[in-house]
């Protein structure tokens, strides 16, 4: 089964997404900031990211573009608040594949997920 | 408005979930409440953005739950705090208060996630409070850019001439339609993301709306887009039905001699199907990379949450542990009298030498653990800005409050019981401490009084300081007072020294405002906190110097789990007298005793105590043994001093605090039980209070 890379500051939306996702038969990897995101990648290859935007020690666009300047073809969705829109846009001109708006239902993480390791 | 309070909640999280919902929501909240006073006039940048994520991780986490009134008020206070944050507007007291107003609603609707029962907070006039902030002289009023109706799309002259050049080429012309599902939140980005489907496919003549209305993000749900391609129109629909959320698609090719017509719509545009959520997304565009940029060299903190629950049931085994290893010593030394004899020298040393090991060991681990209940003190530290910020709005006064040593760590039985005094002092140093603009001005200081809490550790011992550079404690007022209250005569109130005047502060039945405030009255005195302090083997000091400032010093011992104590044995039982109140002890044959009015008295340093018989004074009626009061242990409480009579002398011990609840249920005069070496009970002397019980009979 594929791997996921959910990554969030925020435990709480952290633990419901990887719920969510190994609940439907993904492997699961967690970061909590774009650092250790970006490490967390190259460490495990995951097949899909879902990176949030607003985190500390480093934010999810610079981690989507270190983790896109390292792997050209990851997999990224960008799971964002509203307000964000110019930095999601910013992310898919970056090569983000897709995004989720928080919260996040379910069906529609497992959908991206899906379509995003098609 | 018909209030909704009282009514059962229902909210979208189990009970693993809730814990962590609560922690979180709890880390943020207090993270608020402790930054968000600094944000008025010229806040760090770091800070801003800090506030801004825990606002912005609230609305998260409680959007997610269904917590729709939560999520509302934080995202209304997350969009001050972006306007802040982005340099838009600067934060003034009402922006604050709005805030703080903000945080307090908060706080209940976080407990409304455990309660699940409506608290009646209604938070609409506190989002437009929040909002009306943001008005005054905002002029970002974006005007929607306005969409075709949808009635004819005309390509312009550019294109119809790059068109033309490249159709006899091999390419064609498409005219393609795209509407985007109105459950989209952010259907600009997929339009976007349209754009870039046909951009890898061919050139993209123009669109309707413009690229940059597009990328300026005007929320709209359509995109229609002239396209030059070499692919069939069946390749370009496949193509951008791979983005999310595209409804239909609609590609038809355009022969060369209808490029100078308006295109009809194959549809109309689904722009007006959402306008509400087409509108938010608009008003709330944020700038990007504001949040990164400079990320901070500092390693990622490796840590895990654990239950307390189960850290108290660690400390506890590590308890049992440590009686074990009292016993083994116990054991051994006897063991090693009777092998010594029998000539197995090899044997003994062996056998000392595991338990001397696993002595070491067991404090190692008991320590360890011990350290792993502490939590840095900030969490206490944090409540201090906003109670300073609102007891001198109340006072009229101005204060500045100053932190330091947040990093201090302390155990969590200890944090959970120093903060009320903690705030009771700063509140004294507040409203009695500090003089008013007026008074200080007069006296040649500053206007703004400074209040400095500081927290160290030192040995075994964490330390508190409160100082503040206010008018210091007026001494004549406080001689004057104990004599009218009648706690002392006039003769002993004027012969005191300054320095003994001074802590007359923590005497009870006395209070030194003129009147009692609202503010730090509450009838709670310094007594009251002394007695707390020391309740918790700890100790408090305090220094003033009339125009300079006071400074009250809190001692206490890093952990409440264990303590050092005096054991003793009187009348067969095994006491632990906390080695904080011990002044002195001594043999009765070494002890200066007098009776004085008939009662037995130690003489100790130029000081009279009453002598007391603690096992009486515990209640212990039973017969008498022959031994009895042959020690004297002078036990101090304040100024207050006694000395109880006992019948033998153990020596020092690190005993392991077990409530007395579980055992016997509380009983006055002790605060507790331990499990001593050779398994029996000893009882812990509550000194505090029998000290100042004793010491009050005696001078009745």
């Amino acid at each position: 089964m594929a791997t996921i890379l959910v990554v969030d500051d925020a435990a709480f939306m952290r633990m419901r997404m990887s719920k969510i996702l190994s609940e439907a038969g993904y492997d699961v990897v967690q970061a909590e900031n774009g650092l250790e995101a970006v490490e967390k990648y190259k460490a495990s290859r995951p097949d899909a990211v879902l990176m949030d935007i607003t985190m500390p020690e480093m934010d999810g666009l610079t981690a989507l573009k270190e983790i896109k300047s390292h792997d050209p073809a990851a997999r990224v969705a960008m799971v964002t608040a509203l307000g964000q829109q110019q930095i999601v846009l910013e992310a898919v001109k970056s090569g983000a594949k897709d995004f989720l708006v928080k919260p996040c239902e379910g069906d529609r993480v497992l959908a991206a997920v899906s379509k995003l390791c098609a | 408005m018909a209030t909704t309070k009282g009514q059962r909640l229902q909210f979208d999280l189990d009970d693993d979930d809730l814990k962590l919902f609560c922690e979180e929501a709890d880390e943020q909240i207090e993270l608020l409440d402790a930054s968000l006073v600094q944000l008025e006039g010229d806040p760090d940048p770091d800070l801003v953005q800090q506030i801004f994520r825990a606002a912005h991780t609230l609305k998260g986490s409680s959007a997610t739950i269904g917590h729709k009134k939560m999520a509302n008020l934080t995202h209304a206070m997350e969009t001050v705090l972006d306007a802040v944050r982005q340099g838009r507007k600067s934060a003034n007291a009402e922006m604050v208060d709005a805030l703080l107003a903000g945080l307090d609603a908060l706080r209940e609707l976080a407990r409304e996630v455990v309660t699940r029962v409506d608290s009646g907070i209604a938070t609409a006039a506190l989002e437009a409070d929040l909002l009306a902030t943001l008005e005054a002289d905002d002029p970002d009023t974006q005007s929607l850019p306005s969409a075709p109706a949808g009635a004819g799309y005309q390509f312009s002259d550019a294109s119809v001439q790059a068109a033309l050049a490249e159709m006899g080429q091999g390419s064609s012309c498409y005219f393609v339609e795209v509407s985007i599902s109105p459950d989209c939140q952010l259907p600009s980005i997929r339009c976007f993301q349209v754009l870039q489907e046909l951009d890898a496919l061919g050139t993209t003549l123009q669109t309707w709306p413009d690229r940059d209305v597009v990328e300026a993000g005007a929320g709209e749900f359509a995109l229609t887009a002239a396209l030059l391609s070499r692919q069939s129109d069946e390749q370009l629909q496949a193509a951008v039905e791979v983005v999310m959320d595209v409804g239909a698609v609609h590609v038809r090719s355009v022969p060369a001699e209808a490029l100078g017509q308006p295109m009809t719509a194959h549809r109309v545009p689904a722009a007006a199907a959402a306008p509400g959520k087409a509108q938010l997304a608009v008003v709330e565009s944020a700038a990007p990379g504001t949040d990164g940029g400079k990320a901070p060299k500092k390693a990622a903190a490796q840590s895990v949450r654990i239950d307390v629950e189960r850290l108290d049931g660690l400390m506890n085994l590590v308890g049992e542990l440590v009686i074990d290893r009292t016993r083994l010593q116990q054991i051994r030394d006897q063991l090693s009298a009777v092998l010594k004899d029998a000539n197995l020298t090899e044997l003994t040393e062996n056998f000392e030498e595991t338990t001397s090991h696993l002595a070491r060991v067991t404090d190692e681990l008991q320590e360890q653990i011990m350290r792993s209940r502490m939590l840095p003190v900030r969490s206490v530290l944090t409540r201090l800005p906003r109670l300073v910020r609102d007891v001198a709005t109340k006072c009229g006064k101005k204060v500045e409050l100053l932190t330091a040593g947040e990093e201090t760590e302390l155990d969590r039985s200890v944090i959970e019981e120093i903060s009320d005094p903690l705030v009771h002092i700063l509140r004294n140093a507040v409203d009695h401490g500090i003089e008013t603009p007026e008074e200080r001005r007069a006296a040649g200081k500053p206007e703004t009084g400074t209040v400095t809490v500081t927290a160290w550790n030192q040995e075994t011992y964490i330390y508190l300081s409160v100082k503040d550079d206010g008018k210091g404690i007026d001494t004549r007022t406080l001689r004057a007072k104990v004599v009218e209250k009648g706690l002392m005569s006039r003769d002993a109130a004027e012969a005191a020294t300054e320095e003994q005047a001074i802590q007359w502060i923590f005497m009870a039945g006395l209070s030194t405002a003129k009147t009692i405030s609202d503010v730090s009255g509450r009838g709670v005195g310094m007594d009251i906190v002394r007695t707390n302090i020391e309740r918790l083997n700890g100790s408090i000091m305090l220094q003033s110097t009339p125009g300079k400032g006071s400074e009250v010093i809190i001692q206490l011992p890093l952990t409440l789990a264990t303590t050092k104590a005096l054991m003793v044995v009187a009348n067969s039982t095994v006491y632990a007298i906390p080695l904080v109140s011990v002044t002195e002890a001594l043999a009765d044959h070494e002890a200066d005793i007098h009776s004085v009015n008939g009662l037995k008295t130690l003489r100790l340093r130029q000081r009279l105590l009453p002598m007391i018989d603690l096992a009486n004074a515990l209640g212990d009626s039973r017969p008498r043994s022959i031994e009895a009061g042959r020690f004297v242990v002078a036990a101090r409480h304040g100024e207050r001093q006694v000395a109880f009579t006992v019948d033998r002398l153990l020596g020092e011990q690190d005993v392991v605090v077990k409530s007395l609840g579980d055992l016997v249920g509380n009983r006055k005069g002790l605060t507790g039980a331990t499990i001593l070496g050779d398994g029996s009970l000893g009882l812990i002397v509550d000194t505090a209070s029998l000290v100042s019980e004793q010491a009050m009979l005696a001078t009745a």
